[in-house]
């Protein structure tokens, strides 16, 4: 979808049109997953915070200045949503943490234990800039962190991911 | 970042069907809202046209009775009562911080900004980053290694002929660090085990931090060789003592039972940060002739402001234009006490 058709859909959704907002919502529906599963670390958590990331963007629509931040406002919005559900729930989601996937949590296996490499600062960053390809200074707007701690916490990723994939991670080659 | 590792996290996912569940119940409960806003709006519209007509009715009634026709009444729209607009909600909510790790930037002569002579704090900031004194005070931000409580945010004692220092602070802690320079190779292979933390010790702690600008998208072995930093940490407490050691370093550390429950992650680090606010940090020599000489530092929590590249400008925030482009970070001011 291109820029300004997006755009129309933001400026319609803050003018309370409610199929434009699921519209809009449905189009991010799976960087909303990436970056809900990078810090919850699992399917059903990330499902109850992309929910209230949802009903929260429809209370809040109003308030969105620009339309072109929509991204990075949703984003942010949903970083929030999921970590009061981690607060809630009361779960580390550190490495060594992560849980056995249940027997309905079986999607998207490879990407979860990639991520299981990187610590939970480390995971956020790398989603939003590989994931879903926002420039590090977006990454610090969202995560209201100095680009050079963007930087940083992106190279410590990759070093980590360097010595996981060194370690013989078969089923990446080829891909 | 390398082909494969890179194409893990860019390959397209699936969202699962729990995940699409509770979105659609989200929006069935969105529809549901608009659909009871547009029957609420019209049934004001159809109030306010019955009013008008019972109004109309009555007019006519009265004009009847005064005996005159009644070919002129009160006609138009009738007003519409709107539905408040929830739409002034502040986007507060939006706000995300983290841990956030606020890193001083810019270039000072030497590294450091002095505050007293005979002995003075001198705030920490490796080679390339800059770092300043504000008009208030010594100002101290996560230079880039603050993890968990640790905050990142370092100063040494500087002063001739010391040979014993002691410190302490009434609100929080402290941590002591050394710092090592080192290079990318000569710690390849800790970086490859996810550089762990070395030693088990929970009181201890060691942070790699790479020096100056860093492309994401570059290959590692594309990149120039980067110098590396090794900050091995150490909780103290509340008090330190000890010889004096020109290269030893101090920081502010956030007890491990301070907690926040804000739900915006800047708010929540700054509530963490508030540890500090109002604390009184105390500094004493010795000098080789067994002279003391102490200073107190009042500490404050104060907003710095971003310059347009979001680094840290050790200046501090002020309030300008609100919504989505804050420009601050929080930082620590240390002001020396009269």
């Amino acid at each position: 979808m291109q820029e300004k058709q997006r755009s129309d859909l933001v400026k319609r959704a803050k003018r309370r049109e409610t199929d434009a907002f699921t519209e809009l919502m449905q189009l991010h529906m799976k960087d909303m997953y990436r970056v809900a599963v990078s810090i919850l670390m699992n399917d059903e958590d990330a499902a109850d915070a992309i929910q209230d990331a949802i009903l929260a963007c429809w209370e809040k629509i109003g308030s969105l200045k620009e339309p072109r931040y929509f991204s990075t406002w949703m984003t942010r919005i949903l970083i929030n949503k999921c970590y009061d559900i981690r607060k809630r729930n009361q779960r580390f989601t550190d490495l060594e943490g992560w849980e056995e996937p249940a027997a309905e949590d079986h999607y998207n296996l490879e990407w979860k234990e990639a991520l299981c490499v990187l610590n939970e600062q480390q995971r956020v960053v790398v989603e939003l800039f590989y994931g879903e390809g926002y420039r590090t200074e977006e990454i610090a707007r969202i995560l209201k962190i100095p680009k050079s701690t963007v930087q940083t916490r992106l190279w410590r990723a990759r070093q980590k991911l360097a010595g996981y994939y060194a370690d013989g991670y078969r089923s990446c080659q080829g891909i | 970042m390398d082909k494969n590792e890179k194409i893990i996290f860019q390959h397209d996912i699936e969202v699962p069907p729990i995940v699409m569940e509770k979105a659609e119940a989200a929006f069935l409960t969105i529809e549901k809202e608009g659909r009871n806003i547009m029957r609420e709006n019209k049934s004001v519209k159809m109030r306010g046209i019955v009013k008008s007509t019972a109004a109309v009715a009555a007019c006519a009634a009265l004009l009847v009775a005064a005996g005159v026709a009644a070919g002129d009444f009160v006609g138009g729209d009738a007003p519409v009562t709107e539905v408040a607009d929830r739409s002034g909600v502040s986007a507060a909510d939006g706000s995300v911080g983290g841990k956030g790790i606020p890193t001083a930037e810019g270039s000072a002569k030497d590294g450091f900004c002095t505050v007293e002579p005979t002995f003075s704090l001198a705030a920490y900031a490796p080679e390339g980053v800059k770092t300043g004194v504000s008009g208030d005070g010594l100002v101290f931000t996560d230079i880039g290694h603050g993890e968990g409580g640790f905050t990142g945010m370092l100063f040494q004692v500087q002063g001739d002929g010391i040979t014993d220092v002691d410190m302490k602070i009434d609100k929080g802690a402290l941590y002591t660090t050394t710092i090592e320079e080192t290079t990318v190779d000569a710690i390849q292979a800790i970086m490859e085990g996810g550089m762990p933390d070395e030693d088990g010790d929970p009181n201890t702690h060691t942070v790699y931090s790479l020096i100056g600008d860093y492309d994401p998208n570059e290959k590692t072995e594309d990149q120039e060789p980067r110098d590396v930093i090794a900050y091995h940490c150490t909780k103290v407490g509340t008090e330190v003592s000890g010889a004096y050691e020109a290269g030893l370093y101090y920081g502010f550390y956030i007890p491990d039972d301070v907690t926040s429950s804000k739900y915006d992650l800047a708010e929540a680090y700054r509530e963490q940060l508030g540890v500090f606010e109002g604390a009184t940090l105390s500094v004493s020599v010795t000098g080789k002739d067994g002279s003391r000489s102490t200073k107190e530092y009042a500490l404050s929590v104060k907003k710095l402001a971003l310059d347009a590249e979001r680094n840290v400008t050790q200046t501090e925030w002020k309030e300008g234009e609100a919504g989505m482009e804050e420009g601050y970070v929080y930082g620590v001011m240390a002001t020396e006490k009269e």
